[in-house]
């Protein structure tokens, strides 16, 4: 990180000046701004696609001939086909699932890169345990129970912090940001706000502070941060956010995660970790092809992923440069589709990294191969371990972590898919 | 008056005349308050508050002077034996929800029906309504437990439907009963071979997302010893298991995998297809795993979020002597010696709403704004995608501190959908006056004085404008009320 975030600041000061008289500067845009001794390093937005999302089927190893005979019904057609649902090529050996399209511009113009046959080398085949662990970012049962997120922001903290520093974008906060207890879980920002009679709104929130302020209650710190983040969110109109460039987010809750991450991180408001999911990926039945075949829901929940992705990039371009986005899931599902027009739990999957400092070529794989031979109980084995995703992104992109106690298991080895 | 009300409700019940007058039949079932409401007056928490507060969803007002009068054993013997209470109360509330009683036929037709959300919204909403009025608490609570152990995802395929049978007729007759017989129904429950996708498991496609879960998370649990091979072979012996077109169990013999089996070192004989599933059923419910994997949870439920080994290992023995008798093993832990020392437990959202409809004897009419606000919580009846069911520890729950204030406030100040507060009422049955009121209300609530900081704090806050409504508002807010 050369520029700092307050050079920064003054460099995209005159990208300001030349939205606002456009009109689509945001009236709140400069009401909340947090003070930062030194370089907090980039925003990072976690995806989690959760329930075990079929890599093979979204960055599809089209050069691999063992993939199409594993996947007589599933598999989507070479790109050279004259085929509707063809992939749409990322290499020689690798494409992208159609129904990803809009990411494909971003792939090509290396801002946005794969990893595949990536994940937890141990981990486990079921959902809450691999989720579990892979979350906790640790190698197995009884190690930590804090989240690898929540351990970074508790070793890069600072006294000037913003209470908006991490958000899960959810019901309650993911487990990867737990250990940090400032992070807080919300569904909007609009929401946000204590309910009751709106004139003593102020004197019920000193009393709730005072109620909650006690060495015994261990209750104080989750208060305490909700408190704060109370105090910052009332400042946010985000109602009047409108995207740049065009950018339109879908209507759900994923795309509104995305849309409200993308305000806070314009707004100033000294977001550094925001969570997202996006659910259903658990593929066991009719999981489908392409949407153009109108069969199975894996299909939309992909276009989901992708159109709201691209929407977060083109809304977001101006400020990339101090955003990674990192996508990932428990697992990969297994090579061979099961009769039901569907795939069950795999090993091996794909993660995914969008910042503008990526390194190489779009898709990063030490491949396997899914010859029978080559596969761990049937499913794609592992060759790049998802901390070493993690930990570069950490190590090049927020200079204040430290990879042991992150990932207090596992010795990180550079995989170089990052310049800076 | 307790008289005609009686008759009232046998009329109800016999005519069977329930629709067109909720509203009537809510006013008749409403909870009266004691005429002298007599609260604990003690700075430590009154010790049948700790009972009510793991046994039920939270005590009503004049309980804890009944059950102390009762006492705590004869009091849990009577909840266990839970069909020997009269719950025609809550039956009528529930009248008004008709899917509830549907047979699979006329349950099905919901099945891809624009109007399949009522089916569960039905039972997520009856879900509450026992919560907050039946007298059958603790059974109620237990069939929490299994609705959470057993659990199901509302919003799956057709499990939204089916669930209604489940919860009839495999969670709820066998709630108190063996968990041997508890498992058996599950696993010929429609709801769960569709949930965990075995009606998908047949010869030409083994699918083994049961057999995987029913190890698991049903009995033996993550750690208990079973390979990656077993699960192999047990979703084999589940082969052909599935749903008819009635929307009913059988069992297909052409879809099972013919041959022995071999699950966790036994030998499962082919002779009988339909029995290698029983087989194993009988192997998991009986295995020593199961026994504390199960007890293990039961323990967190009851006890607390780091489950004390003495209080697993009781209740572990009385498993193993009871053959898993699932009132016996309630029953061992919540005497438990050490029982009454055990630290709070964070309230879950349905809890603390429970709780507080119950100790403000609040009117709840099924609205389903209140399923929507534990949606919004994370915590619908029904709701949780995955199979291992809610999370039971603090560490899970305590994200959504600004929801637990609103519900404190919106409760008392009329706010929350469907629930009237009688504050007046309340305060005339307490016999508050404008010196005691803030003092009695704590009691209430909290089954303790005040203490002096909450005291001044609350006082206060009144003083600042004088409304005792947004005072309760603060105090169902406050952090002691969180706990249970």
């Amino acid at each position: 990180m050369t520029v700092s975030r307050r050079q920064f600041l003054k460099v995209t000061a005159g990208a300001s000046v030349a939205t606002a008289l456009s009109g689509l500067w945001p009236a709140w845009m400069p009401r909340v701004a947090f003070a930062q001794d030194g370089t907090p390093g980039d925003v990072i937005v976690c995806i989690f696609l959760r329930g075990g999302a079929d890599a093979l089927n979204m960055i599809v190893p089209f050069g691999d001939d063992d993939y199409y005979r594993a996947r007589p019904f599933l598999a989507i057609p070479q790109p050279d086909s004259r085929s509707e649902n063809r992939v749409l090529a990322l290499d020689d050996f690798f494409g992208l699932n159609p129904d990803m399209v809009q990411l494909h511009e971003l792939f090509t113009a290396g801002r946005m890169k794969a990893i595949h046959a990536c994940g937890a080398p141990n981990g486990s085949r079921s959902h809450f345990e691999a989720m579990d662990t892979m979350e906790k970012g640790i190698d197995g049962e009884g190690g930590a129970d804090s989240g690898w997120l929540g351990r970074h922001l508790m070793v890069s903290s600072s006294s000037l912090d913003s209470p908006l520093r991490a958000i899960g974008w959810s019901d309650s906060v993911q487990t990867s940001l737990r250990g940090y207890i400032s992070a807080t879980a919300m569904r909007s920002i609009t929401e946000y706000h204590l309910h009751g009679d709106e004139a003593i709104t102020e004197q019920m929130t000193a009393s709730l502070a005072a109620l909650y302020q006690s060495d015994d209650n261990p209750l104080e710190a989750a208060a305490t941060a909700t408190l704060d983040t109370l105090e910052t969110i009332q400042r946010i109109d985000v109602d009047s956010y409108i995207p740049a460039h065009d950018a339109t987010y879908m209507e759900t809750d994923f795309g509104r995660a995305l849309k409200q991450t993308a305000a806070l991180i314009k707004a100033d408001a000294g977001l550094e970790v925001a969570c997202i999911d996006l659910g259903n990926f658990d593929t066991h039945i009719t999981q489908g092809v392409t949407i153009h075949q109108g069969i199975g829901f894996f299909p939309g929940l992909v276009k989901e992923f992708a159109d709201n992705l691209r929407a977060f990039h083109d809304d977001m371009q101006q400020h990339m440069d101090r955003i990674t986005v990192v996508v990932m899931s428990e697992f990969g599902r297994r090579v061979q589709e099961n009769g039901a027009g569907g795939t069950d739990h795999g090993h091996g999957g794909v993660m995914y990294v969008m910042n503008d400092h990526l390194h190489g070529g779009r898709v990063h794989a030490e491949w396997p191969g899914l010859n029978a031979n080559f596969l761990s109980n049937g499913d794609l084995d592992i060759t790049t371990d998802y901390r070493d995703v993690l930990g570069e992104i950490l190590l090049k992109r927020t200079p204040r972590t430290d990879l042991d106690t992150v990932f207090p298991d596992h010795a990180y080895q550079p995989i170089h898919i990052l310049n800076t | 008056m307790s008289l005609s009300r009686r008759n009232f409700l046998k009329a109800m019940l016999v005519t069977g005349a329930a629709t067109g007058c909720s509203t009537v039949i809510d006013q008749q079932t409403q909870p009266g308050l004691p005429v002298n409401l007599t609260l604990p007056t003690s700075n430590t928490r009154h010790p049948t508050a700790h009972l009510l507060n793991r046994a039920t969803f939270g005590p009503r007002p004049g309980q804890i002077a009944e059950v102390a009068t009762i006492g705590h054993e004869q009091w849990i013997d009577q909840q266990l034996d839970y069909k020997s209470i009269d719950d025609d109360n809550v039956n009528l509330r529930l009248r008004r929800y008709d899917t509830l009683r549907m047979n699979t036929r006329d349950l099905l037709a919901f099945n891809g029906s624009r109007n399949r959300s009522l089916v569960r919204d039905q039972l997520a909403v009856a879900t509450l309504i026992r919560a907050v009025y039946s007298k059958r608490q603790l059974f109620e609570v237990m069939v929490g437990f299994w609705s959470d152990h057993f659990s199901m995802y509302h919003f799956k395929d057709h499990v939204g439907t089916y669930k209604t049978i489940d919860d009839r007729e495999v969670i709820r007759p066998h709630a108190l009963g063996t968990f041997a017989a508890l498992l058996r129904a599950s696993a010929h429950s429609p709801a769960m071979l569709y949930y965990l996708d075995n009606t998908e498991n047949r010869t030409d496609q083994i699918n083994e997302n049961y057999a995987r879960e029913i190890m698991e998370l049903h009995t033996l649990g993550v750690d208990g010893g079973y390979t990656e091979q077993d699960i192999k072979e047990v979703a084999k012996c589940f082969t052909g298991w599935t749903v008819n077109g009635r929307g009913e169990f059988a069992f297909r013999p052409e879809d099972h995998v013919t041959g022995e089996k071999y699950v966790l070192g036994e030998v499962i004989l082919s002779d009988d297809p339909k029995a290698e599933g029983n087989r194993v059923l009988d192997i998991l419910a009986n295995h020593p795993e199961t026994a504390r994997f199960v007890c293990t949870k039961l323990v967190r439920r009851f006890i607390a979020d780091e489950p004390p080994t003495p209080i697993i290992d009781t209740a572990v023995m009385t498993w193993q002597q009871t053959h898993g008798d699932i009132r016996s093993i309630v029953r061992s832990i919540l005497t438990h010696e050490t029982f009454t020392t055990a630290l709070p437990k964070l309230k879950r959202p349905f809890t603390l709403i429970a709780s507080l409809l119950r100790v403000t004897n609040a009117r709840y009419d099924g609205d389903m704004g209140l399923i929507r606000l534990l949606s919004d919580m994370g915590h619908r009846p029904f709701a949780w995608t995955m199979p291992d069911g809610y999370p039971d520890t603090a560490e899970s729950w305590s994200g959504g501190m600004l929801h637990r204030w609103n519900i404190g406030i919106d409760a008392i100040n009329g706010n929350l959908p469907g629930v009237s507060v009688d504050v007046e009422g309340l305060l005339q049955a307490a016999n508050a006056t404008e010196h005691t009121w803030l003092d009695v209300m704590g009691q209430l609530f909290l089954k303790r004085n005040l203490t002096a900081a909450e005291h001044t704090e609350f006082q206060r806050f009144y003083s600042l404008h004088n409304s005792k409504r947004h005072t309760l508002g603060l105090l169902a807010a406050s952090p002691a009320f969180q706990w249970r």
